[in-house]
């Protein structure tokens, strides 16, 4: 029993700094956040008034529903097409004789290494409408270039292709892990029954990869619902509005407009948004326990 | 033993953290800390050796803190807040949120023959809480291998500055001859287009700050000449429209003219070699004008160093005040400094002096209205409101006449009355 107090004590001490850090750097901040969501706070001063905030940005912000459609928009369709790349090139780089197939995954993997900024900055070059690379090498094969700036569609799909670019070599991994550990025996089961490739893919495959599914595609939404430093640098939200998502619009009302209090209720807002979504999508997910 | 070791390893652990945590201050000597942004490592390196020599000179330390410049004033309130040393800033303005810690600088003002209207004002205009070190402004910048190419001539003194009219068919005409993609760029920032505004004869406020001109009907001629030009030929779309950087654009050497900052000047003399380049008087509608750039210093109160902070801002005017211009870049804030001569391109230097001094009135009036008693009226709901609205006009997503209500109902809210003539 001794022993046992003393091994919980070691236990508390050595997560004690992530509590404190928890505490220090989230806990307290996101009950400030709630406290000036009721007030008029201007990073100086502010005086109470109560749900005045909330009921601006829902029923008096003619920009507030827009921004909103606009980034639940991006969130439904910017994780699921980056979960399918990722199981794309986790498929094709799941075979263990694949020759440089280290060195692919390494390429791959780069990019989540990278700061997002840095990412931005890069790709702010390559899809440079007036001087881009990828502009030139469009008009070189005799298409037209691509409007990536000033056309809102272009904007919106920049933003997912840098995004996909960005978070695809970690999802690979993810899915990679999990593929390996999916029995082999299934496979051979199915294929002695007469399945083909596709069947295989469909009926093991799929399934007993919903856990990482559902684990990439909610952290993979829940990441696009708070994307700020990709679209800052990348479109500062432009064209006029068409990239304009919910944590650039907070931060211009917080930061550049100093109505903290406002911004705070939009975090608030957002923290909602994202806890009923975390708990649809945990009801969602079932199955694919590997025993 | 290795419950020895273990103890042994969370005492280190601890240990390391604490002086983590801990700040490394230096007991002897006065120490003032100067917040500041850059626009490059040898800017940097430039303050670097500024405060040292002002050790050599006085024995007192001046530690630089270096913020992006978007987050300088977020950086001064957290700092106020928590107590942190702060005793000087150089901003582009003065922050109104934080006005209660501003130190009133009238005695500095005083001493020294300081271009009038530049410096920052509040209670009535009778506390100078801001001075300019150093005067930026905006300019036009040619690139002149196109023009040659095109054979169309270009002014050499503000007497023969065009105006937009003109500019525009000049442009129109350099692109057809020459290998140029572009007429012009513009950095994408409200600093500019007020600068352009200001040259077709609209000003901000009126002469007792009681009423303003933007939003109202005298914007409207100028927005749509701007907005009309933003057609890819003239002026690529990509710069107000998107993130596109004007000033990577113009170095590609296809632009034709670049209308931008007295930055400029030492940024491409150290980067652009591939083609050649010249400072010329920006054109007009009503009247040569430009708008200036911040390199204000703000010094605060309650730091119980406020004098020997003041004596450092002295000694930034005293000390080699010409070279001090030379160095950085900056135009002269002071009178009496116009014949100064710059390292290199000092022609160019000059055009943009010359556009200081005949060009600076609606700016300074401007930017007296922008902090004249501003506490309570919001000059933060102001900031960028025009850029925001032309931005969205651009994008199609408001007509003209949304852009001249949105910017109006936002001064009205800020306390000002939206005149409707000057």
């Amino acid at each position: 029993m001794n022993q046992h107090k003393i091994y919980k004590t070691w236990a508390f001490l050595f997560t004690l700094p992530n509590i404190i850090l928890f505490v220090l750097f989230f806990a307290i901040p996101a009950v400030l956040g709630l406290v000036f969501s009721f007030t008029n706070f201007n990073g100086f001063s502010g005086e109470f008034v109560g749900l005045d905030n909330y009921i601006h940005l829902l029923f008096h912000d003619e920009h507030f529903m827009g921004v909103i459609i606009r980034t639940t928009i991006f969130a439904l369709i910017a994780p699921i097409l980056g979960y399918l790349v990722s199981l794309g090139l986790a498929l094709l780089l799941s075979d263990k004789d694949l020759v440089f197939g280290t060195v692919a995954k390494v390429l791959v993997y780069i990019p989540t290494l990278m700061s997002p900024v840095v990412s931005a900055i890069t790709m702010r070059w390559l899809f440079g409408e007036n001087f881009g690379f990828i502009n030139h090498l469009l008009e070189t094969i005799g298409l037209d270039p691509v409007k990536w700036s000033t056309d809102g569609y272009a904007a919106f799909i920049m933003v997912i292709l840098v995004g996909i670019w960005g978070a695809g070599g970690f999802n690979m991994i993810l899915i990679l892990g999990r593929l390996r550990s999916i029995p082999p025996e299934l496979y051979e089961a199915a294929k002695i029954d007469g399945a083909s490739v596709w069947q295989r893919f469909r009926n093991v495959t799929i399934p007993m990869l919903k856990p990482i599914t559902f684990l990439i595609l909610l952290l993979g939404t829940i990441s696009a619902f708070k994307e700020f430093a990709v679209i800052d640098t990348l479109t500062n939200g432009g064209p006029g509005m068409a990239t304009t998502f919910y944590v650039l619009y907070m931060y211009r009302i917080g930061f550049e407009r100093l109505l903290i209090g406002l911004a705070s209720a939009g975090s608030m807002i957002l923290f909602i948004i994202l806890l009923v979504l975390a708990s649809v999508q945990t009801k969602l997910q079932k199955g694919g326990e590997i025993s | 033993m290795k419950r020895m070791f273990n103890i042994f390893l969370m005492g280190l652990l601890a240990l390391v953290g604490v002086t983590g945590c801990g700040n490394d201050t230096n007991g002897d000597g006065i120490e003032l800390t100067w917040l500041l942004s850059t626009g490059s490592t040898a800017e940097r390196g430039k303050f670097n050796d500024l405060v040292e020599r002002y050790y050599e000179q006085t024995g007192i330390t001046v530690n630089i803190i270096e913020v992006p410049s978007g987050d300088r004033e977020t950086k001064i309130q957290s700092m106020l807040l928590s107590d942190e040393p702060i005793h000087l800033a150089k901003t582009t303005g003065v922050d109104l949120t934080f006005i209660d810690r501003i130190l009133p600088l009238n005695d500095i003002y005083d001493e020294f023959d300081f271009f009038e209207g530049h410096e920052f004002r509040i209670n009535d205009g009778e506390d100078v809480v801001g001075l300019m070190i150093g005067l930026s402004s905006v300019g036009l910048i040619l690139n002149t291998d196109l023009w040659e190419q095109a054979g169309v001539e270009f002014p050499t003194s503000t007497d023969e500055a065009w105006s937009w009219h003109e500019f525009l068919g000049k442009l129109e005409e350099v692109i057809d001859h020459s290998d140029a993609q572009y007429g012009m760029v513009m950095d994408g920032s409200e600093h500019r287009l007020r600068a352009f505004l200001y040259q077709w004869g609209v000003t901000g406020y009126n002469e007792d700050f009681t009423g303003t001109y933007y939003g109202s009907e005298l914007m409207r001629e100028p927005l749509e000449f701007f907005v009309n030009m933003n057609d890819d030929r003239i002026m690529p779309r990509s710069v107000w429209l998107g993130a596109e950087d004007s000033i990577s654009m113009f170095k590609t050497g296809r632009i034709a003219a670049h209308m931008s900052t007295i930055g400029r000047i030492a940024d491409y003399n150290e980067t652009v070699s591939d083609f050649n380049w010249q400072a010329v008087s920006m054109p007009y509608e009503v009247a040569p004008a430009t708008n200036h750039g911040g390199n204000v210093l703000i010094s605060f109160n309650e730091t119980g160093l406020e004098e020997e902070t003041k004596d450092f801002i002295r000694w930034l005017y005293t000390d080699d005040y010409p070279a001090l211009l030379a160095d950085f870049g900056w135009l002269p804030a002071l009178e009496g400094f116009e014949d100064i001569e710059y390292p290199f391109r000092n022609e160019d230097w000059q055009v943009y002096l010359n556009e200081t001094i005949i060009g600076s009135e609606m700016s300074a009036h401007d930017k007296m209205g922008e902090r004249w008693d501003l506490k309570d009226s919001g000059w933060n709901q102001v900031n960028n409101v025009i850029i925001e609205n032309v931005r969205l006009h651009l994008s199609g997503d408001i007509t003209m006449d949304e852009v001249l209500e949105n910017i109006s109902n936002t001064y009205r809210e800020a306390g000002f009355e939206v005149l409707s003539s000057q």
